[in-house]
């Protein structure tokens, strides 16, 4: 069976055992009621179904033994028939064998024709004498409602699960988000109750917070759990990619290995979704751009055949996905290439060129580091659409670049988009919310020193590191840009990359819910959401890379 | 509502509501619900007529001033402003009136073609008039007013 059918066998089995069990229902049903017209009818359309589906699978056998099935109930259907004792033990049987076979597909893969076969033609004979001949000796038969029995050899194929519609989990999601904020509320309501109470009361009160206090230990369970059942493995994901930079080397002429590790981190379906095209972008630039023919690399004292390695790991609140290849890098010569047809003004100084710098530069459309555009990965337009796919989900994308080694891409995302720890901060009179993972550390300006490097603008020195500073206001819109009294720097960013914002105030840290904002708003694309807090308060989320982009040159 | 009973094709059902004393209508299948005035948040720098958020039962909604949008002053708000919220553009919108008057049932030949200009407003805005009581009802095409006059060049394309 190729490949393509094996992503929908699973399908199919469950789709298969749950129409099954839809059988036998609507029997047994009719066994008590046995004029019931429309179950009838639902016997003949799950029957249809069956045969439809074992059909587009090229399951023939299980095609044709469900095309004998719709012939006997629509002997019931028809009139022709009544729901006899007869009848009955056939339509038993028949369900109960197509049960089987649904086993034996689900622990070899493939139809048991010869069963099949046989069970065929006893439904037809019995359809057409009337009364069923005797059936050749197979397994026994369980009445439905019984548990079949397990198969001892093998695992169930799927193991033991079931699909759950994602909208379904959204909506667990977002109540219990409410349930967050509502438990916070409760607390502050009961802490400034308990102020204004005598010793006495006060007592009353610490019973009251000790319930509450369990009952958050049990709200923390219970909002890991539905967050985790969002998780699904990032093996999705890294399965794929082997073949992926093996097909894309071939056509290149290239040898390339893919190596992986942490296949079973996890990660929210968000996240999946968003990293799946990043992901296979990044692998294929690795092939095309990063690794060299084998000649290139015999000469350079590489073994021929590169080797992508595709890592990843959970780090505090986040997930990171590394991408790594040993191939040529971008070495100074592509670098001018790659900013030949900017402006001289513009073009970043090649000796001291960053990362952030050069995943600019490499994602502008139109730009590819290639000599020729490849078919395969055609201009640089990838990195543009791996960048912007990760940020969409409040992720970050980093590249580290050592000519004649190798590239190394580093994504960051976060664990989940609903519900986050942010620091909340002030400025210019309006709170924002800033994700903590991004959050390195906040100082007080008064100890830091800050000068302006010429075409670099205004920077802070703190400690041994010289970071830009980066004032909201371009970012948010406020006009006039001169800002007020800013006596705390938030630095923010992430290890390799991190600017000072400057705030007013500091209001502490929370844990609020993430909700998106309908884009009527018009906000400024620095605004990543809008969180609402424990007191019902909503605050705008800031979108720190981003910010990045809104430096005061 | 018995669902294999043919809907009487010529009535529909507005919401009635006040700007200024002045009627207008909203088909009622577009809005979700009514709600009293709860605190706004103002949110920075977003189009004229939109004055903030609400936060209704976890989902944050934009709020509409309705006068702003049809050209009338603010006023401070009263016990009797509401909200109704309703449906814009695929997203979920409140728009703050003076009050809400009454649900209107309406056979389809009493909704007469508007004339030229209707309280200041382009026809293609308005979907019909109504004399009701005495008093002229404008009934408004409300997701296409608002696109029309947001900032965003997305939407004046979107309306094209």
């Amino acid at each position: 069976m190729g490949s393509k059918l094996h992503e929908y066998l699973d399908a199919f089995i469950q789709d298969a055992e749950e129409l099954l069990q839809d059988l036998d229902d609507n029997l047994l049903a009719l066994e008590k009621n046995p004029g019931e017209q429309q179950k009838i009818n639902r016997l003949f359309r799950i029957a249809h179904t069956l045969k439809g589906n074992s059909g587009l699978m090229g399951f023939n056998h299980v095609k044709a033994y469900t095309h004998a099935l719709e012939s006997v109930i629509s002997l019931l259907r028809s009139g022709k028939r009544q729901l006899d004792e007869g009848l009955f033990d056939v339509l038993f049987t028949a369900f109960g064998f197509l049960r089987e076979t649904i086993q034996y597909l689900k622990t070899h893969g493939d139809e048991n024709t010869d069963n099949l076969t046989s069970r065929t033609r006893w439904i037809l004979d019995f359809v057409a004498e009337g009364s069923p001949t005797p059936v050749e000796a197979v397994a026994t038969v369980p009445k439905p409602g019984a548990i079949p029995p397990m198969k001892a050899r093998e695992d169930l194929y799927l193991g033991d699960t079931i699909r759950v519609n994602v909208g379904k989990l959204d909506l667990l999601l977002d109540a219990v988000g409410e349930l967050v904020l509502n438990r916070t509320q409760t607390l502050e309501l009961v802490e400034a109750w308990r102020m204004d109470l005598g010793a006495n009361d006060a007592r009353k009160v610490d019973e009251l917070m000790e319930v509450l206090q369990h009952q958050g230990r049990i709200l923390g369970l219970v909002q890991e759990e539905v967050m985790k059942v969002r998780m699904i493995p990032i093996q999705h994901l890294f399965e794929r990619c082997p073949r992926i930079a093996r097909d894309v080397a071939s056509k290149l002429g290239k040898k390339v290995e893919l190596d992986w590790q942490g296949s079973s981190t996890e990660l929210d379906k968000k996240m999946i979704d968003a990293l799946s095209e990043p992901l296979l972008h990044l692998i294929n630039n690795a092939v095309a751009h990063g690794i060299e023919t084998p000649e290139e690399r015999r000469a350079a004292g590489k073994p021929a055949a590169g080797l992508i390695k595709v890592g990843a790991y959970n780090e505090h609140n986040q997930v990171v996905v590394t991408i790594e290849d040993d191939g040529q890098g971008i070495d100074a010569d592509k670098l001018e290439r790659l900013m030949s047809d900017l402006p001289a003004s513009e073009r970043p100084d090649a000796g001291s060129i960053t990362s952030r710098e050069l995943f600019d530069l490499l994602a502008r459309p139109g730009v590819s580091s290639a000599e020729e555009v490849t078919e395969i990965s055609g201009r640089g337009v990838g990195l543009d659409v791996v960048r912007s796919r990760i940020e969409g989900v409040n992720g970050s994308v980093e590249m580290f670049n050592n000519p004649g080694v190798g590239t190394r891409f580093v994504i960051r995302l976060p664990l989940t988009l609903a519900i986050i720890q942010a620091v909340l901060v002030r400025y210019r009179g309006v709170t924002f919310a800033v994700p903590q993972s991004f959050v390195q550390e906040i100082l007080m300006r008064s100890a830091c020193f800050v000068r302006t490097v010429e075409g670099r603008g205004r920077m802070v020195e703190i400690r041994e590191e010289i970071l830009p500073l980066v004032p909201l206001d371009a970012a948010l819109k406020f006009e006039p840009p001169e800002a007020g009294d800013c006596p705390y720097l938030v630095i923010a960013g992430t290890p390799e990359h991190r600017v000072a914002v400057p705030v007013e105030e500091l209001c502490g840290d929370r844990e609020v819910v993430v909700k998106t904002l309908n884009p009527l708003l018009g906000v400024s694309k620095y605004i990543s959401g809008a969180a609402i807090l424990g007191d019902g308060k909503i605050v705008l989320i800031l979108d720190i890379f981003a910010m990045f982009k809104a430096q005061v040159p | 509502m018995d669902p294999s009973a043919e809907p009487k094709s010529a009535e529909t059902q507005f919401v009635v509501f006040l700007l200024d004393e002045e009627e207008y209508g909203l088909e009622i299948s577009s809005i979700h619900e009514i709600n009293r005035v709860c605190t706004i948040t103002n949110i920075p720098h977003t189009p004229e007529f939109i004055i903030g958020v609400v936060n209704l039962r976890g989902k944050i909604i934009p709020v509409v001033d309705t006068r702003r949008l049809l050209g009338l002053k603010p006023t401070a708000p009263t016990p009797s402003h509401r909200l109704i919220v309703t449906s814009i553009d695929g997203h979920m919108a409140a728009l703050l009136v003076d009050a809400v008057e009454q649900v209107l049932t309406l056979r389809h030949d009493e909704l007469l073609d508007p004339p030229s200009m209707a309280r200041n407003l382009d026809v293609e805005f308005v979907r019909g008039v109504a004399r009701i009581n005495d008093r002229l009802v404008v009934f408004l095409n409300m997701e296409k007013l608002i696109l029309s006059k947001h900032p965003n060049a997305i939407y004046a394309e979107a309306l094209e």
